[in-house]
């Protein structure tokens, strides 16, 4: 009886994985011919040369601009939720409801923000100039002023929520905040954790596959950017599926 | 959600507001609130802490209803 509910279930299945495997296929075919097409002429090696000398330049300013608006944008963020938890009578939830999400979209800038500088630094760094060095004095200001934000944001929560723990400059504080949260708290992280991994686990791929495409048409040279994003997915996956066997292992005993 | 609940007339007896509840139940405030709302359902664990706080029985606090539909 199970076996043929497993059966039917592949049966099932199996024509529209087909479908999307042979659409994959076209795609990838077809795209393919383009970007080796569009690498035989001049137009991808003045492309990547206008878009490498645009970013080396402009990184330390894009860091400066973007830095600005989400340190505004914070700081805006941090200033509401503080009014708001100032105001709160003890009794009514929408307040702190308010508060707790433009905490976390106060955080979720910070955390962007930091993922940004890295990159826009990267491209800073590579010119070998004045530009490289403004790239890295900015970097280094940024990243401070972004610390100390996370921090105020965190010790804003902590004043809102006494049972949490962890300080943003201690090296364990994510352990510390996951031990400080209590069983509904821990589910909601699982259950983000879960949709974050499935998200990249769905982008990985696709990025593998805009990588060797890309590498057709522009010569940058597929080795490390594949290594780079193979790696990050192997280590997604085998991190998901060791922590699952040892999680089904202590349950067991 | 099967599972519906008077938290919040037991806790309204106590005189103590959902902070106040989550700290004697070592939850957070939010927790407590989802609880309440039926978002969320409380471990055994939790179920009977709450229980023991406002000095009655799980079942008092908590009552689960089958779904009309699947109810035999």
């Amino acid at each position: 009886m199970e076996n043929n509910t497993v059966k039917r279930d592949n049966r099932k299945a199996l024509p529209k994985f087909f479908l999307i495997l042979l659409g994959a296929a076209v795609f990838g075919g077809v795209a393919g011919f383009a970007a080796g097409w569009m690498g035989h002429d001049n137009l991808s090696g003045a492309v990547t040369a206008a878009v490498t000398g645009w970013l080396t330049a402009m990184a330390p300013w894009v860091m400066i601009v973007t830095s600005a608006a989400s340190l505004a944008v914070i700081f805006w963020l941090y200033r509401s939720a503080k009014k708001l938890y100032a105001g709160w009578d003890g009794e009514d939830e929408m307040p702190m409801e308010q508060a707790e999400e433009k905490l976390s979209w106060a955080m979720m800038a910070a955390t962007v923000q930091v993922v940004l500088d890295m990159f826009f630094f990267a491209a800073a760094v590579v010119s070998e100039n004045m530009s490289a060095l403004a790239g890295v004095a900015v970097f280094v200001l940024s990243i401070a002023l972004l610390t100390v934000s996370q921090q105020k944001l965190v010790d804003q929560l902590r004043r809102m929520n006494p049972e949490k723990q962890g300080s943003v400059y201690d090296v364990h504080f994510n352990k510390k905040w996951l031990a400080s949260c209590d069983e509904a708290e821990q589910k909601q992280i699982g259950q983000a954790a879960y949709k974050a991994y499935h998200t990249v686990n769905v982008a990985c791929p696709f990025l593998w596959m805009t990588l060797v495409l890309l590498s057709y048409a522009f010569d940058f040279g597929l080795l490390m950017p594949a290594f780079t994003v193979c790696l990050l997915w192997l280590l997604l996956n085998v991190t998901y599926s060791l922590e699952a066997i040892r999680l089904s292992r202590r349950k067991a005993q | 959600m099967p599972l519906y609940n008077r938290l919040k007339e037991y806790r309204a007896r106590l005189g103590v507001n959902q902070q106040e509840m989550g700290a004697l139940a070592g939850v957070s405030r939010q927790t407590i609130s989802q609880i309440e709302r039926g978002d969320y359902s409380p471990s055994v664990t939790l179920a009977l802490k709450l229980a023991k706080i406002c000095q009655v029985s799980v079942e008092d606090i908590f009552s689960y209803e089958e779904d009309g539909n699947n109810g035999e």
